[in-house]
């Protein structure tokens, strides 16, 4: 392979780094990387001796400087909407302009929907994103990169990786936080989860770097074990041995039930401020300054009832301030009282409603037969790899299990 | 400080701006120059902390400087430090004194000839709960100290002005930016005979982020783990044959635990509570000013960092490219991907 200067951007993150690593050990690459900002990610970037950026993907100078040499992109940054899809768009600028002859792009499949609602799906499928911030920009983002081959003369390759989980993801750190919190499944989680070790991804990143075939190309991204979500955060669990219960909700109950706790969260501080003035009003158990203080703690927490109370008649307002106020009490007081019963489990977000009882499967078709593909490090080789590096992390402790 | 005394400081990145200045504000008014090799810190520097001049030029410097503190990357520390000794300015320096103990060496050498104060910053020592830790070991509150673990580790929070702790050439690496504190804590626990007997760290060429060393120091084995990129439980754990002593790196409390597992906790006494790490770099530059005005002996003399030089030499004489397991699976598997 002839050498090939790489500039990647979002070097510091799970992605990034990973393939920073493995193109600095692999014959006839160099290397160069954008960082966004000093910080853990970098400390774990600069343990190779590469050429690191520090600086954004919406700061021009420090693109230019990032791509000036290279032969290749790899786009991997991402943020808020800004830095995704603008932050895409200056990329592609930079590359064009300093002549880059590939440029890819890590986007991601849910471009085609949370639940794209098929079977199977494969790179013809509609660009369809839900109404949810990531999806949508990562689409954003990828109309930019499909204009600006079109524009520039770019080759661009785009990959639209399923669940990428293993070493440093989020989507292996994560299930055990949500089994330490107390994980609630939508309908039992039964969908698909199209889970790719990031390994196996990064092996299509450096496919897609100079396979001429793949210019102008999107590609899916996933293994081939197709696990359910169910089985995917048991195995977590397995791995994290003790932790609350593992609930399951049925997918139309959510919206009540996040109703539910809205009501409760809303009139339990109500409930308590009256508890407040029986006890402390009423029977005189509290002083005035007391009883003023636990009432403004309650009240802060509703804040319709704060809004209610300024539309209140200026008369009426003033007879509460003169029960209330004439205390002098300053700030300062807080909630007392009331029972705190065990905390809720936390409700999962619509996406993730969409993701666990999604049946869609990704076809990796195109990736096999255009870049050559095929998924090195299997299912239980991920996980295991995962585990010890959650054990190294301290998320769990292997020596019990 | 000596009336009128001019004092520099060399370098105006994070430590200088976020501690050795507003220290020094609160112990001195004398005039003060900001030397930066990047002129707008330096300006910066001093238009924040009211001081005289910016220059860019150390040496050139020097000739106002009466009193310096060097707070440049590490690998300079050593230079500049020699430099002021040799015009008779006392100096303190950011640890470590060197990057190497050869260079350490010679500054201590060229301290003693010329009879010049020459101290190192000991931030560690002079927090309440490793304080108290040590008084607890000498006391006996434990019996005799048989293990002693150091986990320090926390996601990188601090701002980086230059970058050099991630700069192979600029000695970065976590065992050069922490390692001197953990070091020194445990030479002043257990004496500065301290024995590597293993060392690893997560190196990839570039500078290490995490690091695990085992050290021997008489009838003590010592476990230290930094990092940068992960949270552990950050604290002493000195166990002893009648107990353990539980001490967190920041505080004012430390346990002490028997071996039914009774636990009881002693608090500060004799030091403020809480201090901030500007408090204690207010005592110590009053120590050294002290040794600089008054003759007294300097509390922390750069000599302190010998041992601690000595321990990172052999650490990186013991140092090869060791991926992770997860790491070695996936660059084994690539073409030319075989680290080391």
């Amino acid at each position: 392979m002839s050498d090939l200067t790489v500039a990647i951007t979002g070097a510091g993150g799970f992605i990034g780094h990973l393939l920073a690593q493995r193109l600095h050990f692999a014959d006839g690459y160099e290397v160069e990387c954008l960082v966004h900002r000093s910080g853990p990610k970098l400390a774990r970037l600069a343990r190779l001796p590469v050429e690191i950026t520090v600086g954004s993907v919406l700061d021009d100078d420090a693109l230019d400087a990032l791509v000036s040499e290279a032969d290749v992109v790899v786009h991997c940054a991402h943020g808020d909407r800004e830095a995704t899809v603008d932050g895409t768009r200056r990329t592609l600028s930079a590359a064009g302009d300093a002549g880059v002859e590939r440029f890819v792009h890590l986007s991601t499949y849910v471009v085609h929907g949370w639940d794209p609602g098929v079977d199977r799906v494969d790179e013809s499928a509609p660009i369809d994103p839900d109404d949810e911030s990531y999806s949508e920009w990562k689409a954003a983002a990828e109309e930019h990169v499909w204009q600006a081959a079109d524009r520039t003369g770019v080759d661009v390759t785009v990959l639209r990786p399923g669940i990428v989980y293993g070493p440093h993801g989020n989507w292996s750190r994560r299930p055990l936080r949500e089994l330490r919190a107390g994980l609630m499944l939508v309908d039992g989680a039964s969908g698909i989860a199209n889970v790719v070790y990031v390994d196996n991804l990064i092996d299509a990143m450096v496919a897609a770097m100079d396979e001429p075939a793949a210019a102008g190309e999107a590609f899916l991204v996933a293994d081939d074990d197709y696990p359910t979500w169910d089985e995917y955060y048991r195995r977590y669990a397995d791995m994290l041995g003790e932790h609350p219960q593992i609930r399951t909700i049925r997918r139309d109950r959510i919206r009540r039930e996040r109703a539910r706790r809205t009501v409760v969260q809303s009139v339990a501080p109500l409930g308590r401020a009256a508890r407040t003035l029986a006890g402390g009003v009423v029977d005189g158990s509290l002083g005035e300054a007391e009883t003023k203080a636990k009432l403004k703690g309650h009240l802060g927490q509703v804040p319709w009832a704060m809004s209610i109370y300024d539309r209140l008649p200026s008369m009426v307002r003033g007879s509460i301030r003169n029960g209330l106020d004439s205390s002098g009490a300053g700030p300062g007081g807080g909630p007392s009282g009331g029972r705190v019963g065990p905390p809720d489990y936390p409700l999962p977000p619509s996406y993730l409603a969409d993701l666990q009882t999604s049946t869609t499967r990704i076809s990796t078709t195109k990736l096999r037969e255009t870049l050559g593909w095929e998924q090195r490090i299997g299912y239980e080789r991920g996980l295991e790899l995962t585990a010890q590096w959650l054990d190294y992390e301290e998320e769990i402790d292997r020596a019990e299990h | 400080m000596t009336e009128g005394a001019v004092f520099g400081v060399i370098g105006c990145g994070s430590v200088a701006t976020q501690l050795y200045l507003p220290a020094l504000r609160r112990v001195t008014d004398a005039p003060g120059i900001a030397v930066d090799t990047v002129p707008d810190r330096a300006r910066a520097a001093a238009w924040e902390f009211d001081l005289v001049e910016a220059a860019s030029d150390y040496e050139s410097a020097l000739a106002e400087i009466e009193v310096a503190f060097v707070c440049t990357p590490p690998a300079t520390h050593a230079e500049i430090a020699r430099d002021c000794l040799e015009r008779g300015i006392p100096v303190l320096t950011e640890k470590p004194i060197a990057t190497s103990r050869s260079a350490g060496q010679d500054l201590v050498a060229t301290a003693r000839d010329l009879d010049v104060p020459c101290a190192v910053m000991r931030n560690w020592r002079s927090r309440n709960v490793i304080a108290m830790l040590r008084e607890a070991i000498e006391d006996g509150a434990v019996g005799p100290v048989e293990s002693t673990s150091l986990l320090r580790g926390k996601e990188l929070g601090w701002v980086y002005q230059s970058g050099y702790r991630f700069d192979r050439d600029r000695a970065g690496g976590i065992l050069p930016d922490i390692g001197p504190h953990a070091i020194d804590v445990c030479c002043w626990l257990f004496g500065d005979d301290l024995e590597v007997c293993d060392y690893t760290d997560d190196f990839l060429g570039g500078v290490e982020a995490n690091l695990a060393l085992w050290l021997r120091a008489d009838d003590v084995d010592l476990e230290v783990r930094l990092s940068h990129t992960r949270d552990l439980d950050n604290g002493f754990v000195v166990t002893g044959r009648d107990g353990r002593i539980e001490a967190p790196l920041l505080g004012d409390e430390i346990a002490i635990v028997d071996e039914d597992g009774n636990s009881r906790t002693l608090k500060v006494t004799d030091a403020p509570r809480d201090r901030s790490e500007v408090d204690r770099i207010v005592e110590q530059i009053r120590g050294f000013l002290g040794a600089v005005e008054r003759d007294e002996p300097v509390p922390t003399p750069a000599e302190t960092g010998l041992p601690i030089l000595s321990v990172i030499e052999a650490c990186y004489e013991r140092r090869e490219i060791t991926p992770h397991p997860w790491e070695r699976v996936s660059l084994s598997g690539f073409d030319g991907g075989k680290p080391g």
